[in-house]
């Protein structure tokens, strides 16, 4: 309203007989007008109201209300008992705000008028319209006659617009219950009169509709939502009163319907579910179809026609009624699904457990145990043969790995959890199954693997050929990351590495440094430093050479006689021991290796050069023969070749002598030169047969076993190759492999426990082990009593002690 | 003048205008938005349309005089010029000889 000039209140308006308000007006007065108005306004709606009547009657309202003076003695208000108050308190509290002439807001008794005719409405008409109906035409019936009374009462209002303003608004102010704005009292109204009475055969009758076309029948959607409209409506005005429980927006569609609709929801379902058990045949299978389709469609039912409210009540039943009573049902199949591979059944079962809270524990436990047999039983079949062949080991691991990481991506939608029961499984079944029982060591499966790397990457590998490489070693990454033994792995990749660097039987440089990339990102930096010391070793010793054929050629100290290359290793980065040999050099080679060793120490001061004649080899050309062979040798067989330019035959003994061998070790290089063809056991020393396979017998070897050379030698090809690593020799080396493991692991756990206890200073004995096996896990798992054994030897050096006074407590010696 | 007026009101589509009479026989031509202004219109304007198909958009008020009537719609303008404006708004000026009735009027209007 416009700001009065002077100061004019209200009080003095209303009290003031004006222009407007031009004479009293009483109830009586305008009543009749108004309940036809009223009256045609609920009940003739097609017709229309007109703007016109509608203006009379709203300024009726108006004069009335500003008549300023109640006509009707105190406690003679139809219709409404407590109305009264109204007005008499507002005779007396005004006074306390607004000044001695306490002004009226006149209005209870046409608020308590206006009151009795919706009542009458409603009892009248509406409700006798209801009588009898049931079902889709109650639903129908019951829909229409609330349109109609909302539209009709959102006018009324309009028309009591004064009413409103003032006089509702002042009784509630002052707290009066029972007094509502024309809207809201409609509402209230319509629920006390019609509601009340009426809402359990409405609720009955949606429920009703609603089982049918649960039952597969087609229903008038439209119908229920409408009367869940209504319900609602009703909840959002009734919060205004004070008596209900303010929290729940809509109490009273929650109270008459929802729980309802929840109730027989429950019943239905549970229904189903036991008539679907108890028909024979019952598959799980086609169970789980059937609550996915339910789940779907109740879904869909929220939506179109409930409030959204009711979706999680509403789908928590379901849940609970269809999945939680069968969820051992469910997971005793899921043991049988697995098995069968089924996997969309599986991704369905997935699915509806994932509603029940803690529904997937028992299901990854189980996937789990079943990935550990699989994966065991797979590795038993070929246990036998894949001891030995390391191709097939790790192909049959990574199936297996690849069956049911393809399952848990697929069926279980990469769910986390069970990628990491995935992974445990693996690890378990890659760690401990029949392969390494065959073996009796832990250590076998790393041991393997680094055999199948050591294939791939040698010459001759089909790798490189059909450019696989990344995607090979990829896969032997995944077995790789399963390995708990690291160290082990490790240790005999280097020393596969070392051998094809020393031979050059590396396939591929590239190759060679994808492996070694892929092993720095999954270990660390530490873990390939020595490895990539070794290749650069190679590549110094490759511009070695080139310097030394460059300063023979400049020297002038004349040809050497033959083509002389050689690779000098760091001895740190290299996994080969140094052997003290009594070797002796052969003629030929003398004054090459001394011309190369002089050139060495002038270049660089200071270094020892250590030859290892075990791992050197070269070319002989046979002269003696009717055609010229190529003998590719190692070098101890190549002094044995050469000593027979001196004399044709000779005894091992002499041999012996003559170069410098081991026993040992000559034994295996005749051996070899034997089956070659190349020498034949002359006179002498024990039978002459060999044993079973052609090889010759134990003491054909013997200090007094003599050997000539074969003249009449005939081999296929011109170039032979009789430089094979010696089997003996072979498994000697492995289990050298293992020893040093050992030996580095229980250092590397000292190693451990030192910085441990430097960092704490002080810590108890659990804990320490505890530290332990953490930062020693992505090496290897430490086994418990090599850490005791460590930390007593470190007690010994001095380097821990044990508290005085606290039982199992270290602390860090400085 | 007349043709043009009526075209106005009975508008095809959107109403654009409203007629308010005074009790005196006085015919105010005012946006519909302005006389939006007043509460009481407003539902007038909006309750009774949805069922009576009638647009006269025509609103008599038998009992505001056209002096009184004629103020009320400038203030209409005003409101709706300076409503939710951020330069000075200058006062609106009220011959006191009117107030009182202007007063029961806006009660009466709701504005």
């Amino acid at each position: 309203a416009s700001t009065p000039e002077r100061g004019l209140t209200a009080d003095m308006v209303v009290n003031h007989p004006s222009h407007l308000a031009a004479r009293s007006t009483t109830l009586n007065d305008i009543w009749p007008a108004l309940e036809l108005g009223v009256k045609e306004l609920f009940e003739n709606q097609e017709e229309g109201f007109s703007k016109k009547t509608f203006m009379v009657l709203y300024t009726n309202v108006y004069n009335y209300c500003t008549s300023g003076k109640p006509h009707l003695p105190i406690g003679n208000i139809k219709g409404r008992p407590g109305g009264s108050g109204g007005v008499l308190s507002s005779l007396g509290g005004t006074g306390g705000t607004r000044g001695k002439e306490g002004a009226t807001f006149v209005g209870a008794e046409m608020y308590a008028n206006v009151t009795g005719l919706l009542e009458k409405h409603l009892e009248g008409n509406v409700k006798k319209g209801i009588e009898g109906k049931s079902d889709e035409t109650l639903l129908a019936i019951f829909n229409r006659e609330w349109k109609r009374y909302t539209m009709s009462s959102k006018t009324l209002d309009r028309m009591f617009e004064y009413l409103n303003r003032h006089w509702v608004k002042r009784e509630v102010e002052e707290g009066r219950l029972n007094v509502y704005k024309v809207k809201t009292l409609a509402l209230i109204e319509w629920r006390k009169h019609m509601f009340k009475d009426c809402h359990e055969r409405v609720t009955q009758a949606i429920l009703r509709l609603i089982e049918r076309e649960r039952n597969g029948d087609l229903i008038d959607k439209a119908l229920i939502a409408d009367a869940v409209d209504c319900y609602v409506a009703l909840s959002l005005k009734a919060a205004k009163e004070p008596t209900t429980v303010p929290e729940d927006p809509i109490a009273t569609y929650a109270k008459y319907f929802e729980r309802e609709f929840i109730k027989e929801t429950r019943k239905y379902y549970t229904a189903e579910r036991e008539n679907f058990f108890a028909a024979p045949g019952a598959q799980v299978t086609e169970y789980m179809k059937k609550v996915e389709r339910r789940l779907v469609e109740e879904d869909k039912r929220v939506q179109d026609y409930l409030h959204s409210r009711t979706r999680d009540g509403l789908v928590q039943v379901c849940v609970e009624v269809l999945i939680k009573c069968v969820v051992d049902l469910l997971h005793n199949e899921f043991k049988v699904l697995l098995s069968q591979d089924k996997n969309e059944d599986l991704k369905r079962m997935y699915g509806l457990l994932e509603r029940v809270p803690d529904g997937h524990a028992p299901l990854r436990n189980l996937l789990e145990v079943h990935i550990v047999e699989q994966g065991n039983a797979a590795i038993g079949t070929v246990a036998q043969t894949a001891v030995s062949d390391a191709a097939q080991y790790v192909v049959v691991l990574l199936d297996t790995h690849r069956k049911y990481a393809t399952l848990a991506a697929d069926a279980f939608s990469g769910d986390t959890h069970f990628v990491a029961s995935l992974d445990k499984a693996c690890r378990a079944f890659c760690n401990d199954n029949a392969v390494t029982k065959l073996a009796k060591s832990t250590t076998k499966s790393p041991e393997l693997l680094a055999k199948y790397v050591d294939s791939l990457l040698k010459k001759g590998s089909k790798m490189v050929e059909e450019n696989e490489t990344e995607e090979t070693l990829g896969k032997v990454m995944t077995v790789f990351r399963y390995i708990e033994d690291r160290d082990v792995f490790q240790k005999f990749y280097a020393r596969h590495l070392s051998r094809r660097l020393v031979m050059g039987t590396s396939a591929s440089d590239d190759a060679e440094e994808l492996m070694i990339s892929k092993l720095k990102g999954a270990c660390g930096y530490e873990y390939v430093s020595k490895l990539q010391r070794m290749f650069q070793d190679v590549r110094l010793s490759a511009d070695l050479n080139t310097n030394f054929q460059d300063h023979l050629k400049s020297g002038g100290h004349g040809a050497l006689g033959l083509d002389f290359s050689m690779q000098v290793l760091s001895a740190g980065s290299w996994p080969i021991e140094q052997r003290k040999g009594s070797f002796v050099v052969p003629g030929a080679l003398e004054k090459a290796v001394q011309r190369f060793e002089l050139f060495y120490n002038n270049k660089h001061q200071g270094r020892k050069l250590t030859w290892l004649w075990n791992l050197s080899k070269g070319e002989l050309k046979t002269n003696y023969l009717k055609s010229s062979y190529v003998v590719q040798a190692s070098t101890h067989q190549m002094a044995v070749l050469l000593h027979f330019n001196s004399t044709l035959s000779s005894s091992t003994e002499e041999l012996r002598a003559a170069t410098g061998i081991e026993p040992e070790t000559l034994r295996g290089v005749l051996g070899i030169l034997v089956k070659a063809k190349f020498f034949v056991p002359a006179g002498g020393g024990g039978s002459s047969g060999g044993g079973a396979n052609g090889e010759p017998a134990a003491d054909a070897f013997g200090d007094k076993a003599s050997f000539a050379l074969n003249t009449g030698y005939k081999g296929k090809r011109l170039k032979v190759n009789i430089n094979v690593p010696i089997k003996a020799e072979q498994k000697v080396e492995a289990e050298e492999t293992h020893k040093t493991v050992e030996a580095d692991r229980s250092m590397q756990i000292q190693a451990s426990i030192v910085r441990i206890m430097k960092m704490r200073k002080v810590l108890s004995h659990t804990a320490l082990i505890q530290e332990v096996v953490q930062q020693l896990s992505s090496r290897f798992k430490p086994n418990i009593p090599n850490i005791k054994k460590s930390i007593d030897m470190l007690i010994e050096k001095e380097y821990l002690e044990r508290k005085e006074g606290e039982r199992g407590m270290y602390s860090y010696v400085a | 003048m007349q043709s043009v007026v009526n075209a106005a009101l009975e508008g095809e589509g959107e109403i654009k205008y409203v007629k308010l009479c005074s009790s005196d026989g006085h015919e105010f031509i005012v946006t519909r938005k302005a006389a939006m202004v007043s509460g009481t219109i407003k539902d007038m304007l909006s309750g009774p349309g949805t069922f009576s198909e009638s647009h006269s958009n025509m609103i008599n008020f038998r009992e505001i005089q056209s002096h009184i009537l004629e103020k009320v719609v400038k203030y209409f303008y005003y409101k709706v010029q300076y409503a939710n404006s951020t330069t000075e708004i200058p006062g609106f000026p009220i011959e006191p000889e009117n107030s009182l009735q202007l007063l029961m009027t806006s009660d009466f209007l709701d504005c």
